[in-house]
């Protein structure tokens, strides 16, 4: 997660206009133990198994603290349960978007939904749902930015294209593992917050409840100490999930507001901007690189602060090499990364996955047991600001390579870069 | 309502509209006239002026207010009026702290003209009785802490943490291991500024994590100690209010990795008499005055964070220490390895003047009670704030805290959107301080209550049903406590613009410049 200081205030004097799509059977399953909605036919046995839409319910509470502003913002949101039904049941006028008869409704009509709301401009995309939901909304954010490219809903210096750099022979193989996250980045205009409704809830655009969000949405609205973070969109393999395993994929960020902290009095002081500490612990790195190790860099905000530093153009969710602080490829995948570390001493530079603490084996799967083998527990660097490793409330870092060795290998105790000289020993287990 | 919390009191701040001093200015008006220089002085030193040297005196006047001295007076006192302040209200909401009652009677010590009319140059031969409440003083502290020598130049708690850490960086430089020992290992509960005092001198800093009992573990030292370590800066109890009870573990692990151990005791209450830092095998460690020995403090001031260290270290001092030589005190600056002079002069005296009549009206029984009705008082609290609904103490569950908790108001957020903020704010509608902790927010919503010892069990009902009412009001009308206060001068402040440089301003000329008032 990165968080960016910047206050709203493009757009001060316009009335503010708010996008709210309801998946209304986001969290259905979690009643009837199913893990997930995902699916047409999961959603028609958690109905046979007498589950209620939540979602609805969940939106309500939202709406209900929107209500006492109701005249400050102008409501977007899709016809019957999408949105409509409930939008009306709290006296909200809106404007409608017709998404068509759905029911179930599916990730079709979110898209749908998406895609309007972006040629409506809105300025907000409030959601309801889970992370299923989240990342079809981050897949409508995206498909749209590639259909058209320029309405400027991306900015082009945080974009990885998955091109190598300074002639290197090798290129970005075909052969990537499907499971690795879309090396295209977020950084899309459209702010986007969820409103905690589905079984899942892992990735960091939701707020911490529906009042919450309700509360964040007023502060936005009235443009009230609001800055944005980049979120995390993590998803599940909810079919792999209900057969037990674990499969999380980081698919990329999406743009979320946030209530910024306090400062709660003279003692407690300022607290640093997340992208200000980033780019500490980048100096701190950059200052412990050795000329004759050859470092992969990990996927995440924290570590493309690192290429940012070294004014390198890394990618944001793939993995870039750099040796003697160039650049030597990025966004490679696991076969390029043997190939380029053979008979070398290398070190990787790593961030957790906020909130949940993975760091290898989610979202870094280029990194297989085989790379791991070869890389010495000294030459791991973990970078992550303070309020990162708070989001894990206390629990160890996360290791799931996928072999047991592998795994006790880099258990253990790590130095931790939190800031420039700073450090915090942290424990990570299999 | 008012039936159901019989204890809290009707309050309600004084709000003035009351200008900024500048806005005050009136040209001519005058609050003081400065007495014409007798003859006499002028004839021997001329025009005093003239001694300021060339590139430091201004070349225009000041722009400073002309206000009348009743007018100023009523401003300030009108100020005054519109805060919360200590020999106020209940200040037991400023957890780590360690607000006390500041017993008045020391203030005519402080004002004596024994005291105030002291010249800082005045012969050592002349400055007995001062040198002799420092040398007293000494004796006292090493009795509490076990150290064996004793500086009293330090100004602050993070000063003395700087005067440790310049302990730190000397001895490693005498030894010859100054640039590889650059690293000083802290906790996360430990007071900030063990790492940010530390980090001024250029160290990097190594940060302990707690485990689920809210401790750092050992097994993480052991992770964290090398060849680079400098020392270990840790308070114990740390800002939880829990004690390490495997303190004399930590510092052995330190010192077998050729580290230093200072023990930060900024706040001691709940271990006066009880426990000492040379059992635990520290290397130094300091006091506040203004904290555990009765000092009033706020503000940022006036403080003394007097430094011990065990004979080992003694050379490394900062200068002057206070020596006896038959009946006569006086000032050695001469340590082989000195940090050198920290402080102008002796010291700050006044401080060390009311810590020396606190403890002298104790003694040791006495200084051994303030810790066990300090502990006391805390664990009262801690049983009837648990059983506020919303609130809660992360850590060691149904075990005793010593001097504070760390309390999270997490489960009343998550249940009603009603944070820590919110109900700081509301605090002050009855009159009372509440304040949250240091950031980060390890503690998530949290507050930090220290009873200490001086206040009654009546005065701390007083403060657990300003609780307990915000507590109900939260689960029953949010958004009473979402809009507080509401009897206070001032009422919600967007605090976003301290984040943005464009907008804050600590001067008036500052804020005219910015805010696009400038003359």
């Amino acid at each position: 997660v990165a968080y960016h200081g910047e206050d709203q205030t493009n757009i001060l004097s316009s009335k503010k206009k708010i996008g709210l799509i309801i998946n209304p059977i986001a969290g259905m399953g979690g009643m009837t133990g199913l893990k997930g909605t995902d699916g047409k036919d999961t959603v028609e046995k958690a109905k046979r198994l007498g589950a209620e839409p939540l979602s609805g319910l969940k939106s309500g509470k939202t709406l209900h603290v929107m209500q006492q502003i109701q005249s400050n913002f102008d409501l977007v949101t899709c016809n019957g349960i999408m949105g409509g039904d409930i939008a009306r049941k709290f006296g909200f006028d809106f404007e409608s978007i017709d998404v068509g008869p759905g029911n179930p409704t599916s990730s079709k009509e979110t898209r749908l939904a998406v895609k309007t709301m972006i040629e409506k401009k809105v300025d907000l995309i409030l959601f309801s749902g889970g992370d299923g939901t989240a990342r079809d909304i981050y897949s409508a954010l995206k498909d749209h930015r590639q259909e058209d490219p320029s309405t400027g809903d991306s900015s082009p210096g945080n974009l990885s294209h998955g091109n190598l750099s300074h002639g290197n022979p090798l290129s970005r193989d075909s052969s990537q593992p499907d499971n690795s996250p879309d090396s295209h980045s977020s950084e899309y205009q459209i702010p986007v917050l969820g409103i905690p409704a589905g079984v899942k809830i892992q990735s960091s655009v939701f707020a911490i409840s529906p009042v919450h969000a309700g509360q964040l949405c007023v502060s936005f609205i009235k443009n009230e100490g609001v800055g944005y973070k980049e979120g995390e969109v993590i998803d599940l393999d909810e079919e792999n999930y209900r057969k037990g395993i674990i499969n999380t994929m980081l698919f990329g960020y999406l743009k979320t507001p946030y209530k910024k902290d306090f400062i709660q009095n003279m003692k407690s002081g300022t607290p640093k901007n997340e992208l200000y500490l980033q780019q500490a612990i980048a100096h701190d790195m950059a200052e412990r690189m050795n000329d004759s190790i050859i470092y992969m860099i990990g996927p995440g905000t924290t570590t493309k602060a690192l290429t940012d530093h070294l004014k390198l153009d890394g990618s944001l969710l793939g993995v870039d090499v750099i040796q003697g602080k160039k650049l030597i490829a990025s966004d490679v995948n696991y076969l390029d990364i043997k190939q380029l570390i053979k008979s070398k001493k290398a070190g990787l530079v790593i961030t957790p996955i906020g909130g949940q603490g993975f760091i290898f084996g989610r979202g870094n799967q280029q990194f297989t047991p085989e790379i791991l083998e070869m890389i010495d527990k000294e030459n791991i660097f973990i970078l992550a600001t303070t309020h990162k490793l708070l989001t894990l409330g206390g629990s160890p870092f996360l290791i799931d390579t996928g072999d047991m060795l592998i795994n006790k290998k880099l258990s253990g105790y790590y130095k931790v870069i939190t800031g420039y000289h700073q450090s915090t020993v942290y424990k990570a287990r299999a | 309502m008012t039936n159901k919390y019989k204890k809290l009191r009707n309050f309600h701040q004084a709000k003035w509209d009351e200008e900024i001093i500048f806005e005050l200015h009136n040209p001519g008006e005058k609050g003081l006239i400065v007495p014409e220089v007798e003859t006499e002085i002028s004839q021997d030193v001329g025009n005093g002026l003239d001694y300021i040297p060339e590139s430091m005196a201004r070349s225009e006047k000041p722009n400073l207010p002309e206000v009348g001295q009743m007018r100023v007076l009523k401003h300030f006192l009108r100020l005054s009026q519109q805060n919360l302040g200590a020999d106020l209200n209940i200040d037991i909401g400023q957890g780590t702290c360690t607000v006390k009652y500041n017993p008045k009677v020391n203030e005519t010590f402080v004002r004596s003209p024994e005291v105030s009319d002291m010249h800082p140059l005045q012969p050592e031969s002349t400055a007995q009785g001062i040198l002799k409440i420092l040398y007293e003083m000494e004796e006292i502290f090493r009795e509490i802490s076990g150290m064996d020598r004793f500086s009293f130049q330090p100004s602050s708690g993070s000063h003395a943490i700087l005067n440790m850490a310049s302990i730190v960086r000397k001895y490693h430089e005498v030894r010859g291991e100054g640039d590889q020992r650059d690293e000083i290992i802290t906790t996360i509960f430990s007071h900030p500024s063990d790492a940010a005092a530390a980090a001024v001198l250029g160290f990097k800093i190594v940060t302990l994590y707690q485990d689920e009992d809210g401790l750092p573990t050992a097994e993480a030292l052991k992770n964290a100690v090398s060849e680079r370590t400098a020392a270990l800066f840790i308070t114990n109890p740390e800002d939880t209010g829990i004690y390490n009870p495997y303190i004399k573990e930590f510092t052995q692990i330190v010192h077998d990795a050729g580290g230093l151990c200072g023990y930060d005791q900024a706040n001691a209450n709940g271990i006066l008499g009880i426990t000492r830092a040379k059992e635990a095998n520290f290397d130094m460690c300091f006091f506040n005055l203004h904290k555990t020995f009765s000092g009033p403090h706020g503000s940022g001031g006036p403080a003394a964070g007097v430094i011990g260290v065990t004979s080992m270290l003694k050379d490394f001092l900062a200068v002057p220490v206070v020596e006896k030589q038959g009946e006569q005190y006086n000032l050695n600056y001469d340590l082989p390895h000195t940090i050198g002079k920290t402080r102008q002069f002796y010291g700050p005296i006044p401080v060390i003047v009311r810590a020396y009549a606190w403890i002298r009206s104790l003694g040791t029984e006495g200084l051994e009670e303030v810790a066990r009705i300090a502990v006391l008082n805390n664990n009262y609290l801690l049983s009837k704030i648990s059983k506020i609904r919303g609130a809660a103490s992360p850590y060691s569950a149904g075990k005793h805290r010593i001097e504070q908790v760390r309390y999270t108001w997490d489960q009343l957020y998550k249940d009603t959107g009603v944070g820590t903020h919110d109900v700081t704010l509301r605090m002050a509608d009855f009159g009372f301080h509440m304040w949250s902790s240091h950031h980060p927010f390890i503690v998530p919503e949290p507050f930090t209550i220290e009873p200490t010892e001086a206040y009654s069990r009546e005065e701390l009902d007083e403060y657990i049903e300003g609780l307990q009412r915000i507590s109900d009001e939260a689960y029953s009308d949010p958004e009473i406590v979402k809009t507080a206060p509401h009897n206070s001068v001032i009422h919600q402040i967007d605090h976003s613009v301290s984040d943005d440089p464009k907008r804050w301003a600590i001067t008036w000329r500052s804020y005219l410049k910015k805010h696009g008032r400038e003359e």
